[in-house]
């Protein structure tokens, strides 16, 4: 059966270098779980040199989408699921439990292009606390 | 100016097993319940047929809870291929009336035609909708 859940979106534009680093869309939180269901990126030059921009948890254990680097050209909207750019697996899948949303470079730092918009849509689930 | 409006988005997000797809002479499983009072409009969505390509049926289709369904998305199973995200409204994923109202107080109900799904393990899906009363 479905969840019935309130969908949230995650937004922001982040420069390249901190993409390298890994940028938390969402931080993690005490017994909550999210699930990426959806997400787009669109890079303001055309990104080279790395191999793709991941959306996973905080510890990258979950790759919910994998943009590779010959879809993200000067303002192209990517989305997740696209044909071989947008490799979405795990979309829908629970991420780690207490672990955030992040964007992160995969490979060589990204070259020539200077910023990354992203949109990320999940949904919370509150994990059950044992005794 | 027309009027807009902008109510909550709501998603509808799992994994049906191939019975479930196929539960209920082919019409499906029930993703959505029913509400009185309640219309929903299905505003976009994607289906993927996890580790293997689907086949057997026809189509896979997104449904009203009506006794005379009306159809809201058909894939093509060969649209539905192994890990691949399939979005409401790409080539042989037909979404037939996108935000369009559905009758007030009918839920979504994923099915297929023709025969039932064989070859993938389960049908992955999400769908975007809004509720108003």
């Amino acid at each position: 059966m479905a969840a019935y859940k309130n969908l949230r979106a995650a937004y922001g534009s982040s420069a390249v270098a901190a993409i390298d680093a890994g940028v938390t869309c969402v931080p993690g939180a005490k017994q909550r779980t999210y699930t990426v269901v959806d997400a787009w990126v669109r890079s303001h030059g055309t990104a080279a040199t790395c191999t793709s921009v991941d959306i996973s948890d905080t510890s990258a254990t979950v790759r919910a989408v994998v943009f590779t680097v010959g879809g993200l050209t000067n303002h192209t909207t990517l989305r997740a699921g696209t044909a071989t750019t947008g490799v979405a697996t795990n979309l829908g899948k629970p991420l780690t439990t207490e672990e955030g949303i992040m964007i992160k470079t995969v490979g060589a730092a990204i070259g020539t292009a200077t910023d990354i918009e992203w949109c990320v849509l999940y949904t919370v689930t509150p994990t059950v606390a044992t005794i | 100016m027309a009027t807009t409006t902008h109510p909550k988005v709501h998603c509808a997000s799992g994994s049906l097993t191939l019975a479930e797809v196929a539960a209920n002479t082919l019409a499906g499983t029930i993703i959505v319940k029913p509400a009185p009072d309640r219309t929903i409009t299905v505003l976009d969505g994607w289906l993927r047929s996890p580790g293997h390509n689907a086949a057997g049926a026809t189509t896979v289709i997104l449904t009203d809870t009506e006794a005379a369904p009306t159809t809201i998305v058909s894939a093509t199973v060969g649209a539905l291929l192994a890990d691949v995200v399939a979005r409401f409204g790409v080539t042989n994923v037909t979404f037939t009336a996108p935000n369009a109202a559905l009758t007030k107080g009918t839920g979504l109900r994923i099915g297929c035609t023709g025969s039932a799904l064989t070859t993938s393990h389960s049908l992955d899906y999400l769908v975007y909708y809004t509720v108003t009363v």
